[in-house]
C-alpha cells in the first residue's frame, strides 16, 4: 500500500491544527511551548511529504536534489526550534520568577 | 517695497517680544505695535509702489531655491487680487493690537507673539507663488489662531479651538493630497507653471477640484460647513474675531480665485451652479439664523456666513462684474465685520455681557458709540454711498448676468440683512435706558476712536470712491479671466 | 448755470454734516439756521436752474459729471447729475415745501432734546431727495433713493425712547428694501438690454428692447415705485410711518419722498411706454390702491393716519395717471398733492402742536373759535384735498379722471378704472371733511372724555388753554395755503410734454361732474357729522354699519395677514433652521456625529488589544488564514 500525499497532508494537517488549538486555547506557557513544536512539526511533515512526492511537470517523480533540499530544510527547522525552546524556556523562567506564575493570562501588558 | 520684508518684520517683531520680560506688559504692547504699524507701513509702500498697469503677471516677485530636490521654491508675489487683502491684513493687525490693550490681561506676550505670527502666515498666503510654501502658511497660520482662540478666548474657548483646528485641519489633509497629485502630474509646485500646463481633466480634475474647494469652502466658511465659525466667533478675543473675520475667512476665497478654479477650470465650471447655490443657502440661511440669536457676536459670525456667501456667488458667476465685485466685497466685509466686532468687543470691556436683551437705550448714554455703530450697521446692510453696496451692487450684477434667479434669490439676503441688523441696532441702543449698568457706561475713548474711526473712513471711501480699487485690481481680473478661458473654463 | 448744480445736492449734505457733527455745540439757533439757510441755498440755485431750461428750448438740459462711481469691467456708474424740466420742476417742489417744512420746524421742534439730530436728518433726507431727483443715471438714483429710505427710517424712529416708534421705522426701511430689491433686479435688467444706466440712453434704446424684456423690466421697477410711493400691496408702511414728528410726515411722507415711485416712472416715461403690459397693472393697482386708502381713511380716528392713508389714496391717482402714460399729468399732481399735502400735514401738527401732542380726533373738536388761522389755512388745504373748483387739486385731479375716461394716447379709455376713480373723488371729499368736523366743529371733547385711546399722549386739556403755534409755523402754512389755491393754474403737464395732446372732449363735462362729486362728498360729510350725528350712530350700530366699520377701522386686516402668513412663517422658518438643521442636523449629527463615530469606533478597537497573548494569537492566525485565503482565491480564480 502507498501512502498517497493527500494523505500525508491531512496527517500534517492535523498536527498542526492540534499545535495551534494549543497555542489558543492552553494557558499554561509550557504547554504552549509544547503546541508550537507540534505545530513546527505539522509543517516539517508537510516539507518531507512535498520532498517525497514532490512531482515535475512530466509527472515524474523527483530524486536527487529535490529530495535532499527538504530534508535539509527541516533540520534547519529543527534547530531552529530547539533554539526556539530554549530561548522560550528561559523567558519562562524569567516571566515566572517576576510573578510566580506561567499563566499567559496573568501577562497583561500588552494591552492597548 | 518687499514682499519678503513685510513677510519677515512680524516674525522679527515676535522675537524682539520674546527678549522682554513678560511682565513689561506696556513696553510690550508697544513693541507689537510698532511692530505691525511697521508692517502696515510695508504694506502700504507696496500698495503706493503697485503699477495697475503692469500687465499679466505679478509684481514685486522674489524667487529662491527652498528645496531643490523637489524644485519647491520659496515664490512670492502680488497682483491686484492680493494687493488689497495684504493691506487688509497688515492694517487689521495694528487695530486687533490697539483694541486688545486692556481687555487682554493674561499672557501678555505670548498674545502678542501669536498675532504677529498670524499676521505674517495669513500675509503668507496672500503672497506665495509656489503651491508648497502656500501650504505651509496656511498651516502655519492655523496655530495662533488656534492659540488665540484657545486660551485668550471665552468660557467655551476649548472646545471652540478644537472645532475650528479640527473642521479646518479636516479640509487641508484633501487639499495636501490634490496638491500632491498635481505635483505627480505636473511636476512643478510653481503656481505660474501650472497656469502654463495643460489643466487637469475629467474625473482626476474633479477630485482634485474638490478635494481644494472643500477646503477653502470650509475657510469661507460655504453652507453647510460654516457651523465651526459661530462657535469660534462667540469664543475668540475680540481681536482674534477681527482678524478671523477680517482676514480669515477671505483666505478660503482668495483659494479658489489664485488655485482652485485657474488649475481645474472643467471642474469648476462644472461644479459653479452647485457652489452658487449653496452660497444663496448660505446667504439666506445665515440672514435667518441672525434673527433667533441671543448673543450679539454670534449673531455677527452668522451675518458673516451670510456675506461670505455673496463673495462666492460673485466669484463663481465668472464674469467680470461678479470677481471685481467679490474682491471689493472681501475687503468691505473685512472693514465692517471687523468694525462691528470692535464695536461689540467695546461694549463687551464695559458691561461683561454680550446678550442683546441686557442692553437697551445706549444711544444718549454712549453717542459716538451710537453714531458709528449705526455707520458700520449701515455698511453691513449694504447702504449707497458706502462700501458694501458697491461690492453687493457688482455681486448682484454679476449674479444676474449668469443667472437672473440667482440675483433674485441673493436679494432676499439683503432684504433680510436689513431686518436683522436693523432689530439688533434697535434692541442694543433704542428704547428707554432701563438698566443702571447701562445708564452708567462709557462712551468709546480716544484710543478706541483711534482705530475705529479709519474704518469708518474707509467705509465712506470706498463707498464714493471704488474706481481708484477697482482700477487696481480690474487687469489681474482681465488676466485672470483670459487664463480661465485659454484653459477652457 | 451748469457749473453749479452740483450745489443743490451737495449745500443741504454740507448742512447735514455740520449739523450733525457739530450741532450739539452750536446751539439751536444756528442749527435752525444753517439748516434752512443751506436749503434755501439749494432753493435759490433750483430757481436759477429752472428758469435756464425754462427760458431755452424744451428739450435742453444742464448737466454735470464728476467721474466714476462704480467701475467694473465695460460696467460703469458716474456721478452725474441733470436738471431738465422733469428734474427741474421736481427740484422746485422738492427744495421749496422742502425750505418752508424746515422753517416750520424751527418753531415745532423747539425745546426738542434732538433739535440739532432732527435738522442734520432733514438736511440729509433733502440731499438724498435732490439726488434722487436730479440723477442722470438710475444707479445713482438709487443711491438718493435708499438715501431717502435711511433718512425715512431715521426720522419715523426720531423719538427712539419710545420702542413702537423704532419698529415703525424698521417696517417702513425693510418694506421698502422689498420694493428695492425688484429695483435694483430692474436695474440688472436695464443694463442687460440696454448696457448703460444713463436714462437718455435707456430712453435712447427703449425702442429697441424686446417686449418681454421691457415688461419684465418695467416690472421690477414697478415694484420698486410700490414700496416707496406705497401702492398696493406694499403701502403698509406709509400709515405707521406717522410716529415720526409731523414735519417728516409732511416732507417726507406726503410732499417728496413718496411721490419718487411716480418720478421714476416719469423719468423713464418712454421704456414704460414699450411695455402697455405694465401700464396696465400700474394703472389698476393705482385706482384700487386710492379705492381702498379711501376706504380706510374713513374710520381713522388718528388725525395723521387719516392724512397718510389719504396720502396713500392720492398717490393712487398719479399711478393711475402714469399708467395712462400721462406721466406729466402725474407729476402735475405730484406738485399740486406736494402743496395741499404739506399744507394738511402741517396744519394738523399745527393743531397737535396747541393741543399738546395730541392725535386722537376724539379728543378734539370745536377748534376753530381757538385756532382760527389753523382752522382757515387747514380748511383750504382740505378743499384742496376734496377737489373743490378751481382749488390745485381740483385741476390735477380731474385732469387724471378726464384722461382715465377719455384715453391719452395710445391708451384706450378705461372706463372702470374712471368709475373707481370718481367714487375715490367722492370718498376723498367725504371722509376730508369728517375729519374737519371732527376737529373744528361741535364741541370740544378733549378736557371732558375720559382717555380715548391708550396711545394719546396728552391728558385732558382745558380748551382755553389752546392756542395758536407761533409765526414760524404760520407762514409756511400761509404761502403752501396760497399755492394750494393757485397751483391747479399751472400749465405743468404742457411744460413737462411740450407736445402733449390731452384730448378736448368731455373736458368741460369731466371738470363739472368732478366738481359736483367733491361738493356733493362736503355736503354730505358736513351734514351727517354736523346735522345727524344720531343717523351715523344708528347706522354704525346695525349689522353691515358694523361690518363695515370694523373692515375699514382694521385696515381690512391686511397687516394681520401679512403678520399670519410672511412674518411668522419666516420667524419660524428661523426657528427650525436654527435649532433643526443647523444646531441638530449639522452641528449634532454631522460634526459631533462623526466625531462621536471615530471615538465610539476607538473604543470597539481596543476591545481587541485585550494583552492577552493568545488572542492576538488568534488573530494572527485569523489574519493568515484570511491571506492565504485571499491568495488561494486569486490564484484559483
Amino acid at each position: 500500500m502507498t501512502l498517497s500525499l493527500d494523505l500525508c497532508l491531512y496527517l500534517c494537517a492535523a498536527v498542526f491544527s492540534i499545535g495551534v488549538y494549543g497555542v489558543l486555547s492552553r494557558q499554561n506557557i509550557i504547554v504552549i511551548l509544547m503546541s508550537l513544536e507540534l505545530m513546527l512539526n505539522g509543517v516539517n511533515l508537510a516539507i518531507i511529504s512535498f520532498g517525497r512526492y514532490f512531482i515535475t511537470p512530466e509527472g515524474s517523480a523527483l530524486s536527487g536534489t529535490g529530495a535532499s533540499s527538504s530534508q535539509i530544510f527541516v533540520i534547519i527547522v529543527l534547530a531552529i526550534a530547539a533554539a526556539e525552546a530554549a530561548v522560550g524556556l528561559a523567558i519562562l523562567l524569567a516571566v515566572y520568577r517576576r510573578w510566580r506564575s506561567a499563566r499567559v493570562s496573568d501577562m497583561r501588558l500588552l494591552k492597548g | 517695497m518687499s514682499i519678503t520684508l513685510t513677510l519677515l518684520i512680524p516674525v522679527a517683531t515676535a522675537l524682539l517680544l520674546l527678549c522682554i520680560p513678560k511682565d513689561k506688559t506696556a513696553e510690550l504692547r508697544i513693541t507689537a505695535l510698532f511692530g505691525s504699524l511697521a508692517t502696515l507701513a510695508f504694506s502700504l509702500a507696496l500698495l503706493g509702489g503697485f503699477d495697475a498697469q503692469y500687465g499679466a503677471g505679478f509684481q514685486f516677485t522674489e524667487k529662491h531655491e527652498w528645496v531643490p530636490s523637489l524644485q519647491v521654491h520659496y515664490h512670492v508675489g502680488i497682483d491686484g487680487i492680493s494687493l488689497f487683502l495684504v493691506v487688509l491684513s497688515a492694517l487689521l493687525t495694528p487695530i486687533a493690537i490697539l483694541c486688545s490693550w486692556k481687555s487682554v490681561e493674561k499672557r501678555v506676550r505670548e498674545f502678542h507673539i501669536a498675532l504677529l505670527l498670524l499676521t505674517s502666515g495669513v500675509i503668507g498666503v496672500f503672497v506665495a507663488l509656489d503651491l508648497l510654501l502656500f501650504y505651509v502658511f496656511w498651516e502655519v497660520m492655523l496655530i495662533p489662531m488656534y492659540l488665540l482662540v484657545g486660551i485668550w478666548g471665552g468660557t467655551e474657548r476649548i472646545r471652540a479651538a478644537v472645532k475650528f483646528f479640527i473642521y479646518t485641519m479636516a479640509g487641508s489633509l484633501l487639499m495636501f493630497l490634490a496638491i500632491l497629485y498635481l505635483y505627480q502630474h505636473t511636476g512643478t509646485f510653481s503656481v505660474e507653471d501650472i497656469y502654463q500646463k495643460p489643466p487637469l481633466t475629467g474625473t482626476a480634475g474633479l477630485l482634485c477640484f474638490l478635494a481644494f474647494a472643500l477646503s477653502f469652502a470650509i475657510k469661507v466658511p460655504l453652507f453647510p460647513v460654516h457651523t465651526w465659525l459661530p462657535d469660534a466667533h462667540t469664543e475668540a478675543p475680540t481681536a482674534g474675531s477681527v482678524i478671523l473675520a477680517g482676514v480669515l475667512l477671505k483666505l478660503g476665497i482668495y483659494g479658489f480665485i489664485r488655485f482652485a478654479i485657474p488649475f481645474f477650470p472643467e471642474a469648476a465650471v462644472l461644479a459653479a451652479p452647485w457652489i452658487s447655490v449653496l452660497a444663496i443657502i448660505g446667504i439666506i440661511f445665515g440672514a435667518l439664523m441672525c434673527f433667533v440669536q441671543e448673543d450679539m457676536k454670534r449673531l455677527i459670525a452668522y451675518s458673516s456666513v451670510s456675506h461670505m456667501g455673496f463673495v462666492v456667488l460673485g466669484l463663481f458667476a465668472f464674469n467680470e462684474q461678479g470677481v471685481q465685485g467679490c474682491v471689493l466685497q472681501m475687503v468691505n466685509h473685512g472693514i465692517s465685520t471687523g468694525a462691528l466686532f470692535l464695536l461689540i468687543g467695546a461694549i463687551y470691556e464695559r458691561r461683561h455681557t454680550r446678550r442683546i436683551i441686557d442692553f437697551g437705550g445706549l444711544a444718549p448714554v454712549a453717542p459716538k458709540l451710537a453714531i458709528i455703530f449705526f455707520i458700520t450697521t449701515l455698511s453691513s446692510i449694504g447702504l449707497p454711498f458706502l462700501n458694501g453696496f458697491v461690492g453687493e451692487f457688482l455681486i448682484l450684477q454679476g449674479a444676474y448676468s449668469r443667472n437672473i434667479f440667482y440675483a433674485a434669490f441673493a436679494g432676499l439676503g439683503i432684504i433680510l440683512g436689513a431686518i436683522y441688523m436693523l432689530t439688533l441696532y434697535r434692541r442694543i441702543f433704542f428704547g428707554e435706558t432701563d438698566r443702571e449698568e447701562n445708564a452708567e457706561m462709557k462712551d468709546l475713548d480716544g484710543r478706541e476712536l483711534a482705530f475705529l474711526l479709519p474704518l469708518v473712513g474707509l467705509m465712506v471711501f470706498l463707498g464714493l470712491f471704488s474706481p481708484w480699487f477697482t482700477a487696481k485690481v480690474q487687469p489681474s481680473i482681465e488676466v485672470w479671466m483670459t487664463l480661465l478661458l485659454e484653459r477652457g473654463g | 448755470m451748469d457749473k453749479w448744480i452740483f450745489l443743490i445736492p451737495l449745500l443741504p449734505f454740507l448742512g447735514f454734516l455740520v449739523n450733525g457733527l457739530l450741532g450739539r455745540r452750536l446751539g439751536d439757533r444756528a442749527v435752525a439756521i444753517i439748516g434752512c439757510a443751506s436749503v434755501a441755498g439749494a432753493f435759490a440755485i433750483s430757481v436759477a436752474s429752472f428758469m435756464q431750461v425754462y427760458d431755452a428750448k424744451p428739450d435742453t438740459f444742464l448737466q454735470q459729471d464728476f467721474g466714476a462711481w462704480i467701475q467694473a469691467g465695460d460696467l460703469s456708474v458716474s456721478f452725474g447729475l441733470i436738471i431738465d424740466s422733469l428734474s427741474g420742476v421736481m427740484c422746485l417742489v422738492v427744495t421749496g415745501v422742502g425750505l418752508l417744512i424746515h422753517v416750520y420746524s424751527t418753531g415745532y421742534m423747539k425745546g426738542d432734546a434732538g433739535y440739532y439730530r432732527f435738522f442734520a436728518y432733514l438736511n440729509l433726507f433733502m440731499a438724498s431727495m435732490l439726488v434722487l431727483v436730479t440723477a442722470d443715471n438710475i444707479v445713482l438714483m438709487f443711491l438718493g433713493w435708499e438715501g431717502v429710505g435711511l433718512c425715512s427710517y431715521l426720522l419715523i424712529g426720531f423719538w427712539y425712547k419710545g420702542l413702537a416708534n423704532c419698529s415703525a421705522g424698521i417696517k417702513a426701511f425693510v418694506v421698502n428694501r422689498i420694493g428695492d430689491l425688484g429695483f435694483l433686479l430692474g436695474i440688472f435688467a436695464i443694463w442687460a438690454a440696454c448696457g448703460s444706466f444713463e436714462f437718455s440712453a435707456i430712453v435712447a434704446e427703449a425702442p429697441n428692447i424686446d417686449s418681454s424684456a421691457a415688461f419684465w423690466i418695467c416690472l421690477l421697477l414697478f415694484v420698486g415705485a410700490c414700496g416707496k410711493s406705497a401702492q398696493i400691496p406694499l403701502y403698509v408702511w406709509l400709515p405707521d410711518a406717522m410716529a415720526g414728528p409731523t414735519p417728516v410726515s409732511a416732507l417726507i411722507h406726503a410732499a417728496t419722498m413718496v411721490t419718487s415711485g411716480v418720478y421714476l416712472l416719469a423719468r423713464l416715461g418712454p421704456l414704460f411706454d414699450a411695455a402697455p403690459g405694465v401700464l396696465t397693472i400700474v394703472a389698476t393697482i393705482g385706482a384700487l390702491t386710492a379705492l381702498l386708502a379711501a376706504l380706510i381713511a374713513f374710520s381713522q380716528n388718528d388725525i395723521k393716519k387719516v392724512l397718510a392713508y389719504s396720502t396713500v389714496s392720492q398717490l393712487g391717482y398719479m399711478f393711475l395717471a402714469a399708467g395712462m402714460g400721462a406721466y406729466s399729468v402725474a407729476i402735475f399732481h405730484v406738485v399740486t398733492h406736494a402743496f395741499f399735502k404739506a399744507l394738511l400735514f402741517l396744519g394738523a401738527g399745527a393743531v397737535i402742536h396747541s393741543l399738546h401732542h395730541e392725535q386722537d380726533m376724539r379728543r378734539m373738536g370745536g377748534l376753530r373759535r381757538r385756532l382760527p388761522w389753523t382752522f382757515a389755512l387747514y380748511l383750504i388745504g382740505g378743499l384742496a384735498l376734496s377737489g373743490f373748483p378751481l382749488t390745485a387739486g381740483f385741476f390735477s385731479k380731474d385732469e387724471i379722471l378726464h384722461i382715465a375716461h377719455s384715453g391719452f394716447g395710445n391708451i384706450e379709455p378705461r372706463s372702470v378704472l374712471w368709475s373707481i376713480g370718481l367714487l375715490t373723488a367722492l370718498l376723498t371729499a367725504f371722509y376730508t371733511f369728517r375729519q374737519i368736523a371732527l376737529v373744528f366743529f361741535g364741541s370740544y371733547r378733549g378736557a371732558s372724555e375720559p382717555q380715548a385711546s391708550e396711545e394719546s399722549a396728552a391728558h385732558g386739556l382745558e380748551l382755553d388753554k389752546v392756542k395758536e403755534s407761533p409765526l414760524s409755523m404760520r407762514i409756511p402754512l400761509i404761502v403752501l395755503a396760497a399755492l394750494s389755491l393757485t397751483g391747479g393754474f399751472l400749465a405743468i403737464p404742457h411744460f413737462l410734454q411740450p407736445g402733449i395732446e390731452i384730448p378736448e372732449d368731455g373736458k368741460i363735462s369731466g371738470l363739472i361732474i368732478g366738481g359736483i362729486v367733491s361738493i356733493a362728498g362736503i355736503a354730505a360729510a358736513l351734514t351727517i357729522y354736523l346735522r345727524f350725528p344720531q343717523a351715523l350712530k344708528g347706522f354704525l350700530s346695525s349689522a353691515p354699519g358694523k361690518l363695515a366699520h370694523r373692515l375699514s377701522s382694521r385696515k381690512f386686516y391686511v397687516d394681520e395677514i401679512y403678520q399670519k402668513l410672511i412674518i411668522r412663517p419666516i420667524a419660524i422658518i428661523a426657528e427650525i433652521c436654527f435649532y433643526v438643521v443647523d444646531r441638530l442636523i449639522i452641528d449634532i449629527i454631522l460634526v459631533h456625529g462623526s466625531s462621536f463615530g471615530a471615538s465610539a469606533l476607538g473604543h470597539l478597537l481596543r476591545r481587541l488589544q485585550d494583552g492577552r497573548t493568545p488572542t492576538y494569537a488568534a488573530w494572527f492566525l485569523a489574519g493568515a488564514i484570511l491571506v492565504l485565503a485571499v491568495t488561494l482565491w486569486a490564484a484559483g480564480g
